[in-house]
């Protein structure tokens, strides 16, 4: 892990339980408390209706390929070629992931195509949310 | 605002555009300004406004010598150009300055005196999208354009043509970066960057500037060049990170944008003859199209494929060859502008005939912000 070179993300005080989750391979995000909205990226309110009571919760980690590119200019740590991917999660929200376990090609990167998470061990606090086509 | 309460006067771009290694960035923005200001024959002493993105405006102020009553450092990205000529709209109207200064200076390709862009680690895109690999806009920009293609039925040739029309323009323009026709196979067979985007999908990466000056209306014949009446103008925001836009086939930004501007300068788009769309890829002006609502959804790839935004065709859109082909410093809503000025003073290169109304649309970050101004040639 000391050879990691790519981005490490820092946590903040709003997006810690979210890193905590993750170290735990929980994918976890936030429900609003008053008006059912799920929330990512994490914060201590809802940007649906402003309430601040908001709980945190554990998805499925189950979703869906929405759209990606395949990266042929590495960024630094990066091999290319590399997919850069959005996963619409079953519970709504959308994140930004790498598809891991498949080829980086077109054929294999079928749009909707059923995804489920892993978790990379990156630092002793960081594991980052990945995810890997769900099979049937 | 008031419609052309507000005239653009001044209107000039840096000396040379292209590869600039003898001037920093600094440097850039002055001698646009400087060529500004010898436009409509005034010196630094006679602008109490100024309003810069990338660079502090007090950076700028001082190095020209300006003493401010107004200052507006908006940075949403390539279209803050855009929303400097909405604030100093209303700055002037309310008051705050009489003449307003807009200055633009990257040094993007030679990147002479310029900053860094990094996400820091800590941020909401440091923390969720940087670690996936994203490596600036080529990678970044065009994610969500594969869903666009499966949702609307648009095609990678149609897309390709967005390039090739441009280049039809450039080829008309003689201080445009790249001026040999190109083909759709030219397009579908360059270089791989981010599948599905190729090489002449992207824009170029060039060094220039641009100014403009603005001052009331009623003023506006004492400068000597035609002036050029603000219409309307609409600005918003979305999202800085992609991953969170809310819907992957049209900007909200731009949609809010667009049709506060065209609300403002009470139009509609059967009035427009000329149209700018800020093309930092080949997919920009298709999403701009369809959400400024010049066409319906899923219909901009075809309606630029049959040929209805070249040269000839019913709505001249990217008449400087846009950034794919004309220039791209980094912050490309000022070469916009710059294009919608001579448009409709009448001066461009691939002079629309009797053009008197021109849309001018831009977008700051990855689809994060917009700003849209809409200008007349026709006096109040």
């Amino acid at each position: 892990m000391a050879d990691y070179k790519k981005p490490i993300p820092v946590p903040t005080p709003e997006t810690q339980d979210f890193w905590e989750g993750a170290k735990k391979e929980e994918l976890r995000l936030q429900r609003c408390d008053d008006c059912s909205a799920v929330i990512f990226p994490p914060r201590p309110f809802c940007p649906s209706c402003s309430s601040r009571e908001v709980s945190s919760f554990t998805a499925s980690g189950q979703g869906r390929l929405y759209s990606y590119v395949i990266n042929e200019r590495a960024a630094p740590g990066f091999e290319a070629p590399y997919a850069i991917a959005i996963v619409e999660l079953n519970e709504g929200p959308r994140m930004m992931t790498n598809i891991v376990n498949c080829e980086q090609t077109p054929e294999s990167l079928v749009l909707d195509m059923p995804l489920k998470v892993v978790f990379e061990s990156i630092t002793e606090e960081i594991s980052l949310p990945k995810f890997q086509p769900a099979g049937d | 605002m008031k419609q052309k309460s507000i005239a653009i006067v001044g209107a000039a771009e840096t000396t040379d555009l292209g590869k600039i290694p003898n001037l920093s960035q600094i440097q850039l923005h002055a001698d646009a300004a400087l060529n500004a200001m010898a436009d409509c024959g005034i010196t630094a002493k006679d602008i109490d406004g100024i309003a810069t993105a990338g660079d502090s405006p007090a950076s700028i102020a001082h190095y020209l010598g300006i003493t401010p009553t107004w200052v507006d450092g908006t940075g949403v990205g390539g279209c803050s150009f855009m929303l400097h000529v909405r604030h100093a709209a209303a700055a002037i109207n309310e008051g705050l300055c009489e003449v307003a200064l807009i200055t633009h200076g990257e040094s993007g390709r030679s990147r002479i005196g310029r900053g860094g862009f990094a996400s820091a680690p800590a941020t909401l895109p440091g923390q969720f999208e940087a670690p996936y690999g994203p490596a600036g806009p080529p990678s970044m920009f065009t994610i969500p354009v594969l869903r666009m293609m499966k949702e609307t039925g648009l095609t990678l040739e149609q897309l390709a043509m967005v390039a090739v029309v441009q280049r039809e323009w450039a080829g008309m323009n003689p201080r445009a970066y790249m001026h040999d026709p190109i083909t759709v196979d030219d397009v579908v067979n360059s270089r791989m960057i981010a599948y599905p985007f190729r090489l002449l999908m992207c824009c170029l990466v060039t060094d220039g500037g641009g100014a403009l000056i603005l001052t009331k209306a009623d003023r506006a014949k004492d400068f000597p060049q035609k002036p050029v009446y603000i219409l309307g103008t609409g600005e918003s925001v979305e999202t800085p990170m992609i991953s969170q836009m809310e819907d992957f086939t049209s900007s909200k930004a731009f949609r809010v944008s667009g049709s506060k501007a065209f609300s403002e300068a009470d139009i509609t788009h059967s009035d427009v003859d000329h149209l700018m769309i800020y093309d930092a890829f080949a997919h920009l002006p298709i999403y701009g199209l369809e959400d400024l609502g010049f066409v319906g959804r899923g219909e901009a790839g075809a309606f630029i494929a049959d040929r209805n935004t070249a040269p000839g065709g019913k709505l001249p859109l990217n008449t400087n060859g846009g950034g794919l082909s004309y220039m791209h410093s980094g912050m490309y809503g000022m070469y916009a502008l710059q294009e919608s000025v001579r448009q409709m003073r009448g001066t461009a290169p691939a002079q629309v005939e009797d053009a008197k109304i021109s849309v001018c649309h831009g977008v700051g970050g990855m689809f994060m912000a917009s700003g849209t101004i809409i200008m007349s040639n026709e006096s109040p």
